[in-house]
């Protein structure tokens, strides 16, 4: 079994930096690195003592290689959108991605809104119940990440390779919305480990 | 492939911005221009694109005023002699005609033959020309004043304004000096000494024999622009009148007869007749700390030249120019067989070279003195001893000396196999053209060396 | 030494590279795709696929831009005293890049240039350049842009303009120049940046390389030295792993800036002005590193009209060389994944990848052994093959290897210049004597000791050709192999 996984999302939100963090668990700290067309990389994760091969595909953000990326968007499995908590555009730009996933992608594609650079303290321009809003409006799965932190990176791609895998099998129907639901339950049990949104952003509570 | 052409000139102005900023009065900026035929909105226009280069160059902080402008069917020139004062030449090249390659080929092709640094040195000349006679342009309070100069002034020279034969002697703008022998260089001096003290009105002299400078009492720079003009404009005017004059008859008997005595031809020309002194051309000398105006009086006799500087407020009357001449006149003559004795000697003249020798043109810089064996005559006419392509290439050569430090050597092999070199050292330079198809770069260099030795005996050239 | 192709060293009778005149201005494209595509037949779904991908600009207002609205007029002394910069600019004044500060700020100074330039364009002329002392000002007009080149080098009007023309080539790669000209026509206005976005860092990356690499003014490649019986059995090997797959174009393995080999389809060359903007992907792109990419690629000379799609990988943890698969399909990249697979299985097993490695770190230092002792440095360019090679740079110019380069850009300009061209140019200064000779089958870049007399200089030249000769297998790709 090796399923496709695409990262979406305007340049510079951090997608090859999550990738990185889940691959090789580290963070590229400092430089930039701009991805050229479609990195094609793969992982093997063990989901209930089965091995998943993903395939991750990383995308270049700008708008110049959509044509390329359009290509491939029918293969994926399970797409994962990012914007940057800290760079509201990115944001904004989530309902365009979405149109095209609509356009482009398999109906039946699972996907995964996520807001990385939540470490970001004070800089931090897109709330999280925004966030959560419209994950609500799209009927898709959400989550804040930091690729810095490594706050549910690992989490993110679980849930995703979970759900794959299940489909795989033919669980499908009765888990339309699993992700959502793994996800609420994985969150809710670590509770109190140290990445909960109410220390990382205090703005939150008071907004 | 490439069709015959000229260069021509498509306007020529003078401008200073600061005379006025405000709106509808652009014209008032504009202190010379030509050609009057063009549209007053075409002249604000001109000065306009040429005030926005100024501006937009300035913002790079070059380390010199902008240049030069290159277009496809244009070039035009900058010089800014005097703070705000701007004068601007346009070239444009005449003849353009279409051919299987296209246009764009052949006006790349012309481009290049029109040389920043040939040009730019005509257009800094005219400005020296200017200033010569009519002093800087900031001496005069009164704008209007300005322009009648200037119109006076630029309006025949243009039309003098040699575009087509134009070559690396403009860069350099030198004197060519007359090598004596120390005992004729000494009695040429005493008798500029003795002039001097018997006539302290004479405040310095200078004396020629042909084209050739044997002695200046100027500073060199000075001395550069009006040789440039005794050479190019006065003694030419001069020797054609000589000879229109029916001062060469058929019998050679006496063809020098009529010249026996010398004259003045500025000034009171013709003393026997003179009722007046004529009028007196006046110059401005700038090798002190400020200008000062000197009476300008050329005395020919033979082919000897003298000229002398009087101060402009010095009162001066017929009879001194009687006197002058009744002192110079015979000491002039015996002093100019002496020095025709000498040269004809030594002289061999550019003409009688065999067309394969090489050709060479010598500056230097300390002293601006030039030699050339390419030049076959002073009257840029392009009458040379080598190619148009050869000149262009020494001139190229020219412009790179500066990048290869102070002493270099250049040598280059043309598309033809001709050759050209260029060697530089103590501010000397020396160019050469050499036409010999089936040399290699060894027997080349042999012969440079040899060529050195020769023509510049004494000149130290570094062995780099 | 003679004339004849044959015996000039490195020349051969094919070549995978187009062979350029020096300054060619990059003016010819050439349209291989539509040939490829027609012989070939491709889907018509992904045809009109690239038409969506234009129609989409006015879709794409979706996404929302952030603009600063800053209008500083400042400029500081160290940005003045940069020795090049290089300005982008639309044909209505609009800032697309500048190399140093930013274009927001500069905005008024991007206005003043386009006004220059239409200001002389409405006297039916074109503006070409403007010089002042050391600083010179070259523009380059190419529809839609204008290109404009501030500098305080040395280089030649027409070395910039070659300069000039990269950046707009490195523009149209990303972009295809028929989208280029489409997007203005749609809207003069537009703001290319946000479809350039990490582009900059591309042309800053090969503004930097251009000036510092020989390749660029000499519009050739310099290739890894190697055996042509490696490099021949490393052209086999792809050979063999590709020559099924239908629509592949070329095939080009290169390592540390060098070519090791270029597979072609039958009847195309590459430009080697294409080579270089690839050249430059590669060193300029991190992230192409450890991973397989699969990016969009137009090659302005090839053809600017649309793009080649490039499956583009480092061979192995253990062999930092860079392979490129390129082809006109644009959904191969799993069928190019196992070619690619394939092929380092080859090499593998061929020892190529040793081979490979060896060469990268040898670099050839012992060429100054071979009996030279007054000369310095030198380059070879092949004209038939478009290649040269020149030995590592040693002293004196180790530290400054940029005063070589501008010796012989110098050089280079004298013979090139396009109205003056010269068979040989021979120059000596206090720090050098440099030879520069152009004949039917090569050019030769030769620096000295300023001392070294020109009998000896003559004496090294021919030795110096004799030896090139004698190892032109191992410093040339002589064979221009095709799938």
């Amino acid at each position: 079994m090796a399923p496709k996984v695409m990262l979406l999302g305007d340049s510079g939100v951090g997608k090859t930096c999550i990738l990185m963090r889940f691959r090789e668990g580290r963070f590229l700290a400092g430089n930039f690195i701009s991805t050229v067309g479609v990195d094609f990389r793969t992982k093997v994760v063990s989901i209930d003592e089965t091995k998943v091969k993903l395939q991750i595909w990383d995308t270049a953000g700008q708008e110049r290689f959509r044509s390329v990326t359009h290509a491939y968007y029918r293969d994926a499995h399970a797409l994962l959108l990012l914007y940057d908590v800290t760079n509201k555009t990115s944001f904004d730009n989530i309902r365009a991605w979405l149109g095209e996933i609509k356009e482009y992608a398999q109906d039946d594609v699972v996907i995964m809104l996520l807001g990385n650079k939540a470490d970001c303290g004070s800089e931090r321009a897109v709330r999280r119940e925004e966030g959560e809003r419209l994950a609500r409006e799209y009927n898709v799965a959400f989550m804040e990440t930091s690729a810095k932190s490594g706050q549910n990176v690992e989490l993110a791609f679980m849930a995703v390779a979970r759900e794959l895998k299940y489909r795989q099998s033919g669980q499908r129907d009765t888990n339309k919305f699993s992700v959502q639901d793994y996800v609420r339950e994985k969150q809710n049990g670590k509770s109190s480990q140290p990445f909960t949104q109410q220390q990382q952003c205090p703005q939150c509570n008071t907004n | 492939m490439v069709t015959k052409t000229d260069i021509g000139l498509k306007n020529f102005f003078i401008f200073n911005s600061t005379i006025t900023a405000k709106e509808g009065e652009e014209l008032k900026k504009i202190l010379y221009y030509y050609p009057i035929t063009d549209h007053a909105d075409v002249q604000i226009r001109n000065v306009g694109l040429v005030e926005g280069i100024i501006n937009f160059t300035e913002t790079f902080k070059p380390s010199s005023p902008v240049n030069s402008l290159h277009t496809s069917n244009s070039r035009q020139l900058y010089f800014q002699p005097e703070k705000d004062f701007w004068i601007v030449m346009t070239l444009h090249l005449t003849n353009q005609s279409k051919s299987k390659d296209g246009l764009n080929n052949i006006e790349q092709t012309l481009e290049d033959d029109i040389q920043d640094n040939v040009y730019e040195a005509l257009l800094k000349q005219s400005y020296y020309v200017f200033r010569l006679f009519w002093n800087t342009f900031k001496s005069y309070k009164d704008i209007d004043a300005l322009k009648v100069k200037l119109e006076k002034f630029f309006n025949p020279y243009l039309k003098c304004l040699n575009l087509a034969h134009a070559d690396i002697l403009d860069i350099f703008n030198g004197i060519q000096y007359l090598p004596l022998d120390k005992n004729t260089f000494l009695k040429v001096q005493c008798f500029v000494n003795h002039l001097e003290s018997s006539y302290p009105e004479i405040s310095h002299t200078a004396f020629l024999y042909n084209d050739h400078l044997i002695w200046s009492g100027i500073e060199p720079e000075d001395m550069q622009t009006i040789y440039q003009y005794l050479i190019g404009t006065l003694l030419p005017a001069n020797v054609e009148t000589e000879l229109q004059g029916g001062s060469m008859p058929r019998n050679a008997s006496s063809p020098f007869m009529a010249l026996r005595h010398g004259r003045f031809i500025t000034g009171p020309t013709n003393l026997k007749l003179a009722k007046t002194m004529g009028e007196l051309p006046k110059l401005y000398l700038f090798g002190g700390a400020k200008s000062v105006e000197y009476y300008f009086v050329v005395y020919r006799a033979l082919s000897a030249t003298v000229c002398f500087f009087i101060k402009a407020d010095t009162v001066l009357t017929l009879d001194f120019f009687k006197q002058l001449d009744e002192l110079v006149s015979p000491k002039l003559i015996s002093l100019v067989t002496e020095i025709a004795e000498y040269c004809s000697k030594q002289i061999v003249s550019p003409s009688v070279l065999p067309d394969a020798a090489p050709k060479f043109i010598y500056f230097n810089k300390l002293n601006l003195a030039y030699k050339s064996t390419v030049h076959l005559d002073n009257k840029h006419t392009g009458n040379l001893a080598c190619s148009k392509e050869s000149m262009r290439i020494m001139a190229d050569i020219q412009e790179k000396t500066g990048l290869l430090g102070k002493s270099n050597e250049t040598i280059l092999k043309t598309m033809n196999d001709y050759w050209i070199v260029g060697k530089c050292s103590n501010s000397r330079q020396f160019y050469i053209a050499l036409q010999q198809k089936n040399a290699s770069l060894i027997e080349i260099s042999d012969e440079i060396k040899k060529l050195c030795d020769s023509e510049l005996k004494g000149i130290f050239f570094h062995p780099v | 030494m003679s004339d004849n192709i044959e015996i000039d060293p490195g020349a051969a009778r094919e070549s995978g590279l187009v062979t350029t005149d020096s300054f060619d201005n990059l003016e010819r494209m050439s349209s291989s795709l539509d040939e490829i595509k027609s012989t070939n037949a491709i889907s018509q779904s992904e045809e009109s696929n690239d038409n969506a991908n234009i129609e989409q600009l006015d879709e794409s207002t979706n996404y929302v831009k952030d603009s600063t609205e800053e209008n500083e007029i400042e400029v500081s002394r160290e940005w003045t005293s940069k020795s090049k910069h290089i300005f982008v600019l639309s044909q209505a004044g609009k800032p697309i890049y500048s190399r140093y500060g930013n274009e927001d700020k500069l905005a008024w100074l991007f206005g003043v240039m386009q006004t220059l330039v239409s200001f002389v364009q409405s006297s039916d002329d074109t503006i070409k350049s403007i010089h002042a002392g050391d600083t010179h000002f070259v523009f380059l007009i190419k529809k839609p842009l204008i290109l404009v080149a501030v500098h305080k080098t040395q280089e030649s009007e027409q070395q910039i303009v070659t300069q000039l023309n990269y950046v707009f080539n490195q523009i149209t790669s990303i972009l295809t120049l028929t989208r280029l000209k489409k997007i203005y026509e749609q809207r003069q206005n537009y703001d290319l940046r946000r479809l350039l976005t990490g582009v900059e860092r591309l042309i800053d990356h090969l503004l930097d390389f251009s000036e510092k690499d020989p390749s660029f003014f000499l519009g050739a490649v310099q290739c890894l030295p190697l055996t042509s019986s490696v490099r021949d059995s490393i052209s086999s090997a792809i050979i063999a792993a590709c020559n099924k797959i239908k629509n592949l174009v070329f095939a080009i393995l290169l390592a540390n800036n060098k070519l090791i080999t270029l597979v072609r389809m039958k009847k195309y060359c590459l430009h080697p002005a294409d080579l270089h903007l690839i050249f430059n992907l590669v060193q300029a792109s991190e992230s192409l590193k450890n991973s397989e990419s699969w990016t969009p690629l137009c090659l302005p000379k090839f053809d600017a009209s649309g793009f080649l799609y490039g499956h583009v990988s480092y061979l192995a943890e253990d062999c930092q060389a860079c392979l490129l698969l390129l082809t006109v399909d644009r959904d191969v990249f799993f069928t190019l994944s196992e070619a690619k697979q394939r092929i380092v299985e080859r090499l593998r097993r061929g020892n190529s990848l040793e081979a490979i490695n060896e060469a990268l770190v040898s670099s050839d230092a012992n060429w100054n052994g071979a009996g030279f002792p007054e000369l310095r440095h030198y380059i070879y360019k092949s004209k038939s093959t478009a290649q040269f090679y020149q030995p590592p740079i040693g002293p004196p110019y180790s530290l400054r290897p940029r005063r070589l380069i501008d010796v012989y850009k110098r050089s280079h300009q004298r013979l090139h210049s396009s109205t003056r061209p010269l068979k040989l140019a021979f120059e000596r200064s206090a720090s050098e004597a440099v030879l520069a000779w152009d004949t039917r089958g090569f050019e030769l870049y030769a620096t000295f000791e300023p001392l070294t007399s020109t009998a000896a200089i003559i004496a090294s030249v021919g030795k110096l050709l004799d030896w090139v000769k004698k190892r032109e297998d191992k410093l040339f790709c002589l064979n221009a192999p095709t799938f």
